[in-house]
Order: C-alpha cells, then structure tokens, then sequence
C-alpha cells in the first residue's frame, strides 16, 4: 500500500514542467499585459501611471465603440453565414453513404482548416482582385459594365472570414448530427410528415447543441482574427485586432494592453451570454443530464 | 415484424410516388447550399496552385501560359532563405520542447492521484481559449518587462504556448487506453520505470506523437497572429515575411510559396488523419 501511493506520487511528478512552463510564460506574461493597460505608454515609454486613466479615455472615445461594434457585428455576420453555409454540408455528410465520397468531402472540409489563413487571404485576393475570377465572369455574364472593387473592402474581409472559418463549425456539427438517433426523423415521415418537416422540425432542434457549439468556436475565432482582415481588408481595415497591432507597431504600448484586455473580456462575456440564452432555449438537453 | 415493415415500405412507396414540393424545393436547397459552400473551401487553393505556374508581373485568373517561371523568381528572392530557414528551426525547437513538456504531463495526469486534477487538465488547455494576438503581445510585453532579450527564443516561447495544450491534449487521449497491466507486469518482471516508458507506453503513444507533433510543427510554421509581435524585425519567419510582402503590394511571388506551403499541409494532413481523429485537432468544445 505504502509503495503504491509513493510510486504514484512519482507518476504525478510528470505534470510539474508542464504547470511550470505555462505559469512563467502564459500567466505571468499575463499579469505584465493587464500592468500595462494600467500605464500609460508614449513610444515605448511609461509616461504615468499605474491607474485606470487608459480605460477612462478608451470609454470616452466614441471611436472604440465604433469599433467594437464593427467587429461584433462583422463576427455575428460571418457566424450567420457559417451556419447557413456550414449545416448542409454537415447534414448531407452523415447521408452520403459512399466511402470515398465521404473521404473526399472530409478533405476538403479539414485541408483549409490546416492551411494557413494567410495563404488562403493570398487565394481570394487573386479570386477576388480587378483581374480576378469574380470580375472576370460578372463582366463576361453583362452583370458588370467594368471590374469593381471587392477587394481592400469590408465585402472580401466577409467573404475571406467566412471560408475560413467554416471548416469549424462543419467538424462540430459532422460529429452532433452522426450522434442524433435516426429512428425519430423515420418516426415523423412515418407519421405522415413530409421530409422537409422533419427536417425542420425534428432534425434542426435536435441539433441545436452542435449549431450552438460551432457558433461560438466560429464566434471567438471571428472575433479576435487578424490574418484575414488585415490582409484582404488592407491595414486600415478598422478592426480591433488590426487596431491593436497598429498601436503596438507605434509603440503605443498602453493603449494596445488596454485594448486587449478588453477584447479578451468581451469575448468570453459575449460567449457565456450565448450558452446562457442557448441552454434557456433548449431547456430538454438537461433531461438527460 | 414482418408486417410492420411491410406496411411501412408501402408507406415509403406511396409517398415516394408524390413527394410534396417543399421536399423537392428543401432538398435542392440543401443540395445547392452544400455544394457552393464545398466549391469556395476548395477554390482558393486550388486558384493558388493554377496561378502559380502562370507567368508575367500581374495576377490574373484564369491563368494564361504553363511555366515554371515563378518558381525559379523565387530562388532569387532577398530574404526567402533567412525566413524558411528561421521558421523551421523554430518550429522543430517547438516540437521537441512540447513533447518534453506535454508527454511527461499526459502520463501524470492518466497515471498520477493528485488533488485538482481537473483544474490542472482545464489549466493546461487553456491557452487554446485566448486569441493568438493577445498570446503575441503578452509575451512581448513580459519579455521587456524584465528586460530579457532572447531573439528566437521569444517567438519559440511563444509558440510552445500556443502548441503545447494540442499536443497535451492529442496525447492524453491516447494515453487514456494505455493497458495499465501490461506496465505492472513488466514492473513485477523487474523493468525499471525507464524501461516501463520505452518499451511499453512509448510504443503505445507513437500515433499522438507523430500526429501531434505534425500538427503542433503546421501550427508553429504557419503561425502569423503571435509571430508578428515576437518574431525578429529583421530577417523574420516566413509568415511574417510573406505578409509584409503582400501588405503593400500583391505580389505574384506569393503563389510558387503558398503552393509549397499548401503541399506541406496536405502531407501533414494526411499524416495526422491517419494518427489522431480531427476533433482532437479542432478542439470543439
């Protein structure tokens, strides 16, 4: 006995580097970036502080407003879009009963999920440039007297955001809707509903939870994203994350810290604001807890 | 039960016969919506790979000539070699620090008893949980804070923050199957806990380790969010220097790179499908 609890306190040991590593680096790093938004910094040095004087000015600026509002929205926007997008695939998925059709489908879901964002931005810019395919066809078809501008405007940053990040919210989905029992979408058409009702009425509540979570993986992906806005938006694009960088590039340290944290904050509030009114929706997925 | 279902096939049949609108208009939409959406994921890489070998300064789509011009630009390219060369050292220095700090931590917590473990298992997972930017400026911050200048050592650090919870938890998951017999029965037989690690568990765990060492090195290469605040100004990582080669001006030279680097990734990919399962990858919550 005595020999048993030693050898697994020795085989607990494993975990101290791990724990110590992410305290140093990941915590304490942490605390510094809450310190500075306490500060405040002119091209790289600390002028005064610590004191709130930073958040004070943030809040009364009705420019940050503007632009957390931009970013919610677009990020509300591209999340939208995910799901209208992203369930069909999910859904036909599971019905495709052809194994390599399956693996292909798989493929071309998680290949741009393991592809940089930049190097996609790179694709769209090229689809999406005055020489590009979009231009090209909407011309050849008469839609289009001369190519327009897509790219460099809040339109490509939509469209770039949302291939992105659909490959996240199909994966959660894929894995909820192959775990819904099929008997009750057989059960309704059985019933005399018509396959679209069950679908509507059976299938998309059921599969709420899985919607719900790939909503908030798309969400604070969306939210906090900088490789795609910046790249296909330009760099004025006013966005938070954008904004950040540009304050830090000007070595507005403060102000960045300060901006961050916010970010941080109003994501994880706008999340569990989200669980919050999702498990009030479906209040029958506490039954079976 | 033969006749219930009998009477169900009818069912069936009688209502294939005259399926209402809304199921023909339903479906077509499913269909239609699924397929757009299939069609834009791939698009963007595939136009990426066909304009590559296209040639002349402008980027244009569809692609005009067959060449190989562009790919030998890139050997002429100031800069490139530095920037592939940085990339790779760091993300096999972060490969090589997460599996001497993540193997370790998903042993202890499968095989350890200590008091807290789920918070451990949650604390451990949750740098996944805070953007790549705020990670990036974080680190920068500290590192000035206490006034430490470590060059790669900054961008390294960093990434092993990022990395290191997927590979914690790619590994844990395969740990959780580990037979613990098999470890006692060679302990009895006289193994020392050495030789219990070499020839019993590490055998067992190769999949998470190749897997997520493929993942946590495609995390590491192509990472820009956290790079472009701990990375060098001079002579920076690929990312970094392929994103400032495209903020001010869209350059053809991008597309012979992204090709490759789209090649690395479906090799990667490839690799890591066949060794852990894609939820481990997307950490869904």
């Amino acid at each position: 006995m005595a020999k048993k609890s030693s050898l697994n306190l020795r085989s607990s040991l494993g975990i101290l580097p791990a724990v110590f590593f992410l305290l140093v680096f990941f915590i304490a790093p942490f605390i510094v970036l809450e310190y500075y938004s306490l500060l405040t910094i002119v091209e790289g040095n600390i002028v005064s502080g610590p004191s709130l004087s930073e958040y004070a000015r943030l809040l009364k600026d009705p420019f940050n407003y503007y632009l957390f509002y931009r970013t919610i929205s677009l990020s509300i926007l591209v999340t939208l879009l995910c799901v209208l997008f992203g369930y069909p695939v999910a859904y036909l998925f599971n019905k495709i009963r052809s194994v390599v059709l399956r693996s292909v489908v798989l493929a071309i879901v998680v290949a741009p999920l393991l592809t940089s964002s930049l190097v996609l931005s790179f694709g769209w810019i090229v689809i999406l440039g005055k020489q590009g395919m979009v231009n090209d066809v909407l011309v050849k078809l008469g839609f289009l007297q001369e190519p327009v501008q897509i790219l460099f405007t809040v339109k490509a940053v939509i469209i770039g955001l949302t291939q992105v990040m659909l490959p996240f919210m199909i994966v959660p989905l894929i894995s909820t809707l192959s775990a819904l029992p099929r008997d009750l979408e057989d059960a309704a058409v059985d019933l005399g509903a018509s396959k679209w009702q069950s679908f509507w009425q059976i299938t998309i509540p059921q599969s709420i939870p899985g919607i719900a979570a790939g909503m908030s993986l798309v969400f604070v992906l969306t939210y906090t994203a900088f490789t795609v806005p910046t790249l296909m938006g330009g760099s004025a694009m006013q966005i938070v994350s954008v904004y950040i960088w540009n304050n830090v590039r000007q070595l507005v340290w403060g102000t960045a810290a300060a901006v961050a944290s916010l970010l941080l904050l109003s994501s994880l509030a706008i999340i569990v604001a989200f669980n919050w009114i999702v498990r009030r929706l479906t209040p029958w997925q506490h039954l079976h807890a | 039960m033969a006749a219930p279902a009998r009477l169900n096939q009818t069912l069936a049949k009688a209502q294939r016969v005259r399926p209402p609108l809304s199921d023909i208009l339903g479906g077509a939409l499913l269909v239609g919506l699924a397929v757009f959406a299939l069609f834009a994921l791939l698009l963007p890489m595939a136009v990426i790979v066909l304009v590559s070998f296209d040639s002349g300064p402008i980027l244009r789509f569809p692609p005009q000539t067959f060449s190989f011009e562009r790919y030998l630009e890139i050997l002429d390219l100031v800069g490139f070699v530095e920037a592939i060369t940085l990339s790779l050292q760091v993300a096999f220095l972060v490969v090589f620090f997460d599996l001497l700090l993540g193997i370790p931590a998903a042993i202890s917590l499968v095989r350890g008893q200590f008091p807290g473990k789920s918070f451990i298992i949650g604390f451990l997972q949750s740098p996944m949980m805070i953007p790549g930017i705020v990670i990036g400026i974080s680190i920068l911050f500290f590192l000035s804070y206490v006034k430490v200048n470590v060059s790669i050592f900054l961008m390294t650090l960093s990434h092993v923050v990022i990395t290191l919870p997927f590979m914690v938890r790619i590994t844990y998951a395969r740990m959780v199957s580990a037979d613990q017999t098999l470890e006692e029965a060679a302990q009895d037989l006289g193994a020392n806990r050495w030789q219990v690690f070499r020839h019993i568990l590490l055998p067992h765990l190769m999949p998470a380790i190749v897997g997520g060492s493929a993942f946590a090195f495609l995390l590491s290469f192509d990472n820009l969010p956290t790079s472009i605040f701990t990375a060098p100004v001079v002579d920076p990582p690929l990312p970094v220097y392929l994103f400032r080669l495209l903020l001010y001006n869209i350059n053809p030279i991008v597309s012979p790179i992204a090709t490759l680097q789209i090649l690395i990734t479906f090799v990667v990919l490839f690799i890591a499908l066949r060794t852990v399962g894609t939820k481990e990858l997307v950490g869904g919550r």
